[in-house]
């Protein structure tokens, strides 16, 4: 399943916010949409998502356009794993995860034997199984996070589209997270989500899609793309880009921000 | 061994609930037979068991006519339609909450009642008969919720179009509670006036078996698409951009819904007047029960809709000489009973 999409201009009537993206984004693909608040991610998000409509450009799956495609169809090629939140009702775990199936469902029938068994997967796939009686609204975030992403697995889509899945999680739960997602695209699935954390698109050695005031700048491996100055000029802070091994010996890259420096003093510690 | 374990725990959740849906039907069923027998003129069960049992296989019997003119013109229609009023307000209530995501939203929020007492007030202004009235309420309080409907429409064009239906809706209520108040400042005091705050506080004293039927028609076109609905209200509580993520269609059942809840709130309010509470607390109550999961919760909220304004309205009608008008019973009964939940339930807010 590949999505492409070209050219694309979102905004609402006539006022555009973001002008002329386009990529490919196929199986096992990660993509991380860096940037500082307010150049757009958000809008960008909700027009691939179809909550609004482009107001150019074209979104095409496999050659298909789906800007038209009935909401059960599209739901069934992308599912979006929202930021954690708290709905009205305490729903189970379960329940949620079951939510997932709607899509494959037909038009008035509620779900069976067959989907409580995907949404069952689903829950073990990610190691929360043991969740499956909690109730959803009595959670930590990490578990929640967790559980809306068994929700899009229980929806079968090919594509995952991730609105900032580390928000408000704690450090390990924000890499058990990012450990998920990565397994995830091990499996062949295609993952767009957008991160504060430049580290983050290191950690899962994704590709990269920089955003500023309403367009990408520049789009490739987190290696090639996310470089000291860059960062600099994106969010006027002093970082520092250092390659290092973990115990296991495996080859990192990491991102050091700095409080208070300027850019003299970041050009002393990259000489140095 | 997980796997076999979890299909069972499911299946056992689902025997739990169609236990609990069995237990509230015999429920219901005794009331409904305590509710034949009691009242001014009392029928004794046994006799009562008989008279079904002789009209069901044909058998040739008679009893005192003023028996069965009590028992088939009175004393049936007017618990009929308790059941059906209870089960209307509960299961719009209900859908509304999902709707809405929010569990103190009750069915008159887009305007249905506050249009339905106009109509049924200009009914009784005109002095239409009685079937007249409740047919203008009928018409009414659809009417309203469709102004209320159609001007979130017209506004809706960035903004989230579910605060947009609530502000809507509390305009187009208050205009037509304002419009109410005219009617009733210029109304005859002495004959009219008191007829139309009778109405409005509603009671089922008067209801006869065309106003069964007059309830059972949109009752039953607005009940069935909402059961038809109600694996889409779990999504539709989680809000509009992630229940059209997960594929529901939210423009077209968010309509569904409304129509149907506002077919079944407007034919309840016009036979019952303005009977409040039991479209919020029976939701809640039934959520307590069997959980927030519309598959069971809307068949839940309909037999204990259904039983609690049967239970009501009973008391209305045996307790005093007189009887008591049904919204203050609902009222006095209702308050508290959502306080005591409310108290209960302390633990989950926090």
């Amino acid at each position: 399943m590949i999505l492409e999409v070209k050219n694309l201009s979102c905004g609402y009537e006539g006022h555009k916010i973001v002008t002329g993206v386009s990529f490919q984004l196929g199986p096992k693909d990660i993509f991380c949409l860096l940037g500082p608040n307010g150049v757009g991610k958000t809008t960008l998000f909700k027009t691939i998502l179809g909550f609004i409509k482009p107001l150019e450009g074209e979104m095409r799956l496999d050659g298909e356009n789906i800007l038209d495609w009935p909401r059960k169809k599209f739901a069934r090629a992308i599912a979006y794993i929202p930021q954690t939140h708290t709905p009205a009702f305490p729903f189970t775990v379960r329940d949620v995860v079951i939510m997932g199936r709607t899509a494959q469902l037909g038009g008035f029938s509620s779900p069976g034997r067959k989907d409580r068994e995907i949404a069952d997967e689903s829950l073990e796939t990610l190691d929360i199984y043991s969740l499956k009686d909690r109730i959803y609204t009595q959670l930590s975030g990490g578990e929640r996070q967790m559980v809306l992403i068994a929700r899009s697995l229980a929806q079968q889509a090919g594509i995952l589209i991730m609105d900032e899945p580390t928000a408000n999680l704690d450090y390990g739960n924000q890499m058990k997270v990012l450990n998920q997602i990565r397994s995830l695209a091990e499996k062949g699935l295609a993952i767009i989500m957008t991160s504060h954390d430049p580290n983050h698109a290191f950690l899962c050695s994704s590709k990269v899609l920089l955003m500023q005031k309403g367009n990408i700048i520049d789009c490739g491996t987190a290696q090639d793309v996310i470089k000291a100055e860059r960062l600099r000029a994106l969010y006027g802070i002093t970082v520092k880009i250092i390659d290092t091994v973990s115990d296991e010996n495996q080859p990192t890259r990491v991102c050091v921000p700095f409080l208070g420096g300027t850019a003299k003093t970041a050009q002393a510690i990259n000489q140095s | 061994m997980n796997k076999k374990r979890s299909i069972i725990t499911a299946s056992d959740r689902e025997q739990r609930a169609l236990s609990v849906i069995l237990v509230l039907i015999l429920l219901l069923l005794a009331l409904f037979l305590i509710s034949v027998a009691i009242g001014r003129y009392p029928i004794p069960l046994k006799e009562i068991l008989s008279i079904f049992a002789a009209k069901l296989t044909g058998a040739a019997r008679f009893w005192p006519g003023t028996t069965i003119s009590v028992l088939f013109d009175m004393r049936l229609p007017r618990i009929l339609a308790a059941i059906i009023v209870g089960a209307a307000f509960a299961v719009s209530g209900a859908a509304y909450q999902g709707l809405f995501k929010n569990p103190m939203v009750s069915p008159d929020i887009l305007g249905a009642s506050a249009g339905a007492s106009f109509g049924a007030a200009l009914g009784i202004l005109f002095s239409l008969p009685g079937l007249g009235v409740e047919i203008s309420a009928f018409l009414f309080g659809i009417c309203a919720v469709a102004i209320t409907y159609f001007l979130s429409q017209a506004i809706n064009k960035a903004m989230s179009g579910i605060l947009v239906l609530v502000l809507a809706g509390m305009v187009v209520g208050n205009l037509f509670s304002a419009f109410t108040s005219t009617i009733k400042f210029v109304a005859d005091p002495n004959s009219k006036l008191p007829e139309i705050t009778f109405w409005l506080m509603g009671g089922l004293s008067a209801v006869g078996k065309g106003d069964v039927l007059l309830l059972l028609i949109p009752f039953t076109l607005g009940i069935i698409p909402l059961l038809f609905l109600r694996w889409q209200l779990n999504i539709m509580s989680f809000g509009d951009e992630e229940a059209l993520a997960l594929g529901v269609d939210v423009k077209r059942v968010r309509l569904a819904v409304i129509l149907s809840s506002t077919l079944v709130t407007s034919s309840a309010v016009a036979v019952s007047g303005m009977v409040g509470w039991v479209g919020l607390i029976i939701p809640h109550l039934a959520r307590l029960l069997v959980g927030p999961n519309y598959k069971i919760l809307l068949p839940v909220s309909l037999i204990m809709g259904g039983a609690f304004l049967l239970l009501v309205d009973d008391v209305c009608r045996t307790i005093y000489t007189t009887e008591i008008p049904l919204s203050i019973l609902t009222s006095v009964i209702g308050a508290p009973f959502f306080i005591y939940l409310l108290l209960k339930t302390k633990k989950a807010w926090q």
